[in-house]
């Protein structure tokens, strides 16, 4: 069953390609489901428009539009957003990671798909799209952004990480087969910390048939359809296109950093103004904003999406640019269905994340 | 004795100087027009300050706009060639991306992205020499050369191995422009602040002259500084090896000048132009700076600029006929155009007026009407201002500089007080003349070696830059540590930023 995306007509103004035209737009629609995390897209994109410009358009497809048995390859990058503004990708990634699986497979590769539509991690992949000549998959294995790599429907689906690939902007090329998510997600910080603080990697591939059952479908059109949204009507736009609801609109008044197992952790405490005036929301954060509450109630909560955009422009604000002073709305937004589920709430819920449960739907906030 | 000292602030309108006595006292100051050259207007101002101290003067500190007019008006910058160390590493994205087409036909004297590069970690790429020579051969008849490694914050000496190699294939003469030297973290930032470093050589190093003949037309003994973006001085010597830094003197200079005018190390400074409204912020004596980088001329720098909040607000703007607040204003047509001075616009300063806010121009003819609405709603304004720029939730004391402050009010929600010094309308040549001399560094700290150790490190190579840029060893103190956690890092790290700063050697 397709959710939201498919079921509030965004498909029909759906543009079937990422070109200069619409790609600022989609990367803007990234970052607002990126709930604070998922790597700045600054960078990612300038990397992809660079790769437009040289090797043109990228086509966005639906999985039944290739071979039930053609092969779809999740992608996305790993690593500390630090090291990726001081080294990024030489531009070879994309290849050598399909050089990699199609050595494996003996078949190529049809299709790459985001691992994590979140943030830069759901704008790098369109350049290795562009180089490469590939199409995009509408759909991806998280709909947001998540800290570990495990958190994604590929995992609840009981699809295998394995074979996984990876490679770095030296060209080393690295096979390895985990035998499990958690695995998974252990072996590759590891490879993160050889190549230097980021890796770009492939993993659960899948044949086409597959990918509708593991994933989740039109984030791709999602995120475009959030980013023309916020050009056109700001965060009105926003929630609009993505059955979100106003937390709150008010002014950063406290963040609190703490550091703790490679995390960045914070509170992040919101005065409302306007009609909000005399409420506090205050939101949990490891990486990704995790859980907004209001005199001790929870409002929203993992997995459902919680992102601080900027009153004025609607834009994303990630974690790292949370400052004191700031005039912000912070957003809420269903996930899809799937995380609602006893094993998706098991792996992204909040006791994963260190919180008191039980998980609570945003709706039920009654906002 | 040489104990006085002169502040000139070349602003769009307004060249402003200051003579300070040794206890800091104003002895002399003058306003002149800006001049189509800049430094006609800073010869003059020093000729209508210095009177017969010239033999008395320890300091004479210029803030001016040159450069940075310079990268807004496409004009007089020198061609650059960029030589990136990262390969393969970055070349998805070459130098220039992002750069506006016509500051690039300006500036791009080609660009290569070589073997070679800094891992966080410490390792280092070997650069290619072969191949960084046979670049360089290229690079003949460029105005300069801007070199940026990754990583080069965290160890230069791969872009300082480069340096010499430059200076070896193209002679000592060429301009080189290091991005450690100039930039904070992130590669294409400071890539790009060492591209408008290089390219800036000519202009900047012809005002320092300029400025040097100027001080020995007058006769003046005093040791030239020129103002920088976060409000301290640097000598003309450094001043010509990083001439980018002087873009942003101009708030800086107000802010610090607020802050000698009143004494207070902490408060929030409004300076009140004919056309808009800065609020800035003074911590521990400093402007406080912006979080992020800010875009220079359409390029994207990590320059830390003063953090101010600007509002279309000033004493000549023009209040339409349902009492709407400008934006448009009379500027520094107010002495003719506004109401009060027989002209036919309703001005703010009019409104001011005719509340009794300030005292100008004949009160008769504004008939008797008031237009308390219109002020209310430009306290608003303000006082919203005053709320973005607080950094907690309590009243701060608010300094009011610049000649347009007489339309504010005698208090204002969010303000403890409101200080209205003497000379407020030259507190920014007041900033410049008392500036201290900083060094600046940042580095990302890997906390499994130790903070403490690693914290010494920042801090040792932010002093080296304080002694370069002509601080006194003896007085120097650390101003500020700034440091934020990073994610995904293991060992854990973070991004550490040190500023330390001293007085002018004597």
């Amino acid at each position: 069953m397709r959710v939201c995306a498919g079921e509030t007509g965004v498909r029909k103004s759906l543009t079937v390609q990422l070109d200069l035209s619409n790609i600022a737009r989609y990367a803007h629609g990234c970052a607002v489901l990126g709930t604070g995390g998922g790597g700045d897209i600054r960078i990612p994109l300038m990397i992809a428009q660079a790769a437009i410009a040289e090797c043109g358009p990228v086509a966005v497809i639906r999985p039944e539009e290739l071979a039930d048995d053609a092969l779809v390859l999740p992608v996305g990058g790993w690593g500390a957003p630090t090291v990726c503004i001081e080294k990024f990708d030489s531009g070879d990634e994309g290849r050598l990671l399909c050089e990699a699986a199609e050595r494996w497979f003996k078949r190529p590769v049809a299709a790459l798909m985001a691992s994590e539509i979140g943030g830069g991690n759901g704008v790098q992949l369109v350049s290795w799209c562009a180089r490469m000549g590939l199409p995009l998959i509408d759909a991806d294995g998280m709909g947001r952004a998540f800290p570990e790599g495990d958190m994604c429907t590929m995992h609840i689906a009981g699809v295998s990480p394995a074979p996984a690939f990876f490679a770095d902007e030296r060209g080393n090329v690295m096979t390895t087969h985990p035998i499990d998510a958690l695995w998974h997600e252990r072996i590759a910080r590891h490879l993160v910390l050889v190549s230097g603080g980021v890796i770009a990697g492939a993993d659960h591939p899948m044949d086409a048939a597959t990918v509708p059952e593991a994933t989740i479908p039109d984030t791709v059109s999602l995120a475009l359809a959030i980013g023309e949204a916020l050009e056109r009507d700001g965060v009105d736009g926003v929630l609009a296109v993505a059955g979100g609801r106003r937390l709150v609109t008010g002014k950063v008044v406290d963040v609190e950093r703490l550091t703790s197992g490679g995390f960045a952790r914070g509170v992040v405490t919101v005065e409302g103004t306007g009609v909000d005036a005399e409420r506090v929301v205050s939101i949990q954060v490891q990486n990704e904003n995790l859980i907004a509450s209001e005199s001790g109630r929870t409002i929203a909560c993992t997995p459902d999406l919680i992102t601080i955009v900027d009153a004025g422009t609607g834009e994303a604000i990630s974690t790292e640019r949370i400052r004191y002073g700031q005039r912000v709305t912070v957003i809420g937004m269903p996930c899809a269905d799937v995380w609602r589920t006893p094993r998706g709430l098991e792996i992204a819920g909040p006791e994963r994340f260190g919180y008191d449960g039980p998980w609570v739907p945003i709706e039920a906030a009654g906002l | 004795m040489s104990t006085l000292r002169i502040g000139i602030d070349v602003g769009g309108t307004n060249t402003d100087a200051v003579l300070l006595g040794a206890a800091g006292e104003l002895l002399a100051r003058t306003k002149t027009p800006t001049t189509e050259d800049p430094i006609d207007g800073i010869t003059k101002a020093l000729g209508a300050v210095v009177g017969t101290h010239a033999n008395d003067i320890s300091t004479v500190s210029l803030g001016t706009t040159h450069a940075l007019n310079a990268i807004l008006r496409r004009r007089e910058l020198g061609r650059v060639a960029v030589l990136r160390l990262a390969g393969p590493a970055t070349q998805s994205v070459q130098p220039f991306a992002g750069c506006p087409e016509d500051l690039r036909a300006a500036v791009d004297g080609g660009s290569w992205i070589v073997r070679g590069g800094v891992e966080i970690d410490g390792r280092v790429h070997p650069l290619d020499v072969a191949e960084v020579r046979g670049v360089l051969a290229q690079c003949a008849g460029v105005d300069g050369i801007a070199i940026a490694g990754s990583f080069s914050l965290q160890d230069p000496v791969q872009e300082l191995e480069a340096a010499a190699l430059v200076r070896e294939v193209l002679g000592s003469e060429i301009s080189v422009s290091l991005g450690h030297q100039v930039g904070g973290i992130g590669l294409l930032e400071r890539e790009n602040a060492a591209i408008l470093n290089a390219s800036l050589g000519g202009i900047v190093g012809g005002v320092i002259d300029a400025f040097v003949a100027a001080l020995a037309t007058h006769g003046i003994v005093g040791t030239p500084y020129l103002t920088q973006n976060d409000g301290t001085l640097m000598s003309v010597e450094q001043a010509r090896a990083l001439p980018v830094l002087t873009i942003g003197g101009g708030a800086s200079n107000s802010i610090r000048g607020a802050g000698v005018l009143t004494g207070l190390a902490d408060a929030l400074v409004i300076d009140v132009g004919g056309t808009s409204t800065d609020v800035g912020a003074l911590a521990q004596g400093f402007p406080r700076e912006s979080a992020f980088g800010v875009e220079l001329g359409g390029v994207q720098t990590n320059f830390r600029m003063p953090d101010v909040v600007s509002i279309a607000l000033g004493g000549g703007t023009i209040i339409g006929t349902a009492g709407e607040l400008g934006p448009e204003s009379v500027g520094y047509r107010l002495p003719e155009q506004a109401r009060v001075f027989g002209g036919d616009v309703l001005t703010l300063s009019d409104c001011a007026v005719a509340a009794g806010r300030a005292a100008m121009g004949d009160t008769s003819l504004l008939g008797g009407a008031t237009w308390s609405e219109v002020l209310a709603s430009a306290d608003l304004l303000v006082a919203d201002a005053i709320d973005r720029m607080k950094l907690s939730r309590g009243d701060v004391p608010v300094v009011l500089v610049g000649g347009g402050s007489a339309i504010l009010p005698a208090t204002l929600p969010g303000a403890s007080e409101l200080l209205r010094p003497a000379d407020f309308d030259v507190a920014n040549a007041i900033g410049a003349a008392v500036g201290l001399v900083s060094g600046d560094a940042e580095h990302v700290l890997n906390l499994g070696r130790g903070r403490e150790a690693g914290i010494e490190v920042v801090r040792s190579d932010a002093a080296a830059r304080a002694l370069l840029a002509g601080a006194d060893p003896a007085l120097l103190e650390t101003i500020r540590i700034d440091e934020v956690s990073l994610a995904y890092t293991d060992p854990p790290m973070s991004r550490l930023r040190v500023k330390v700063a001293g007085p002018p050697l004597a």
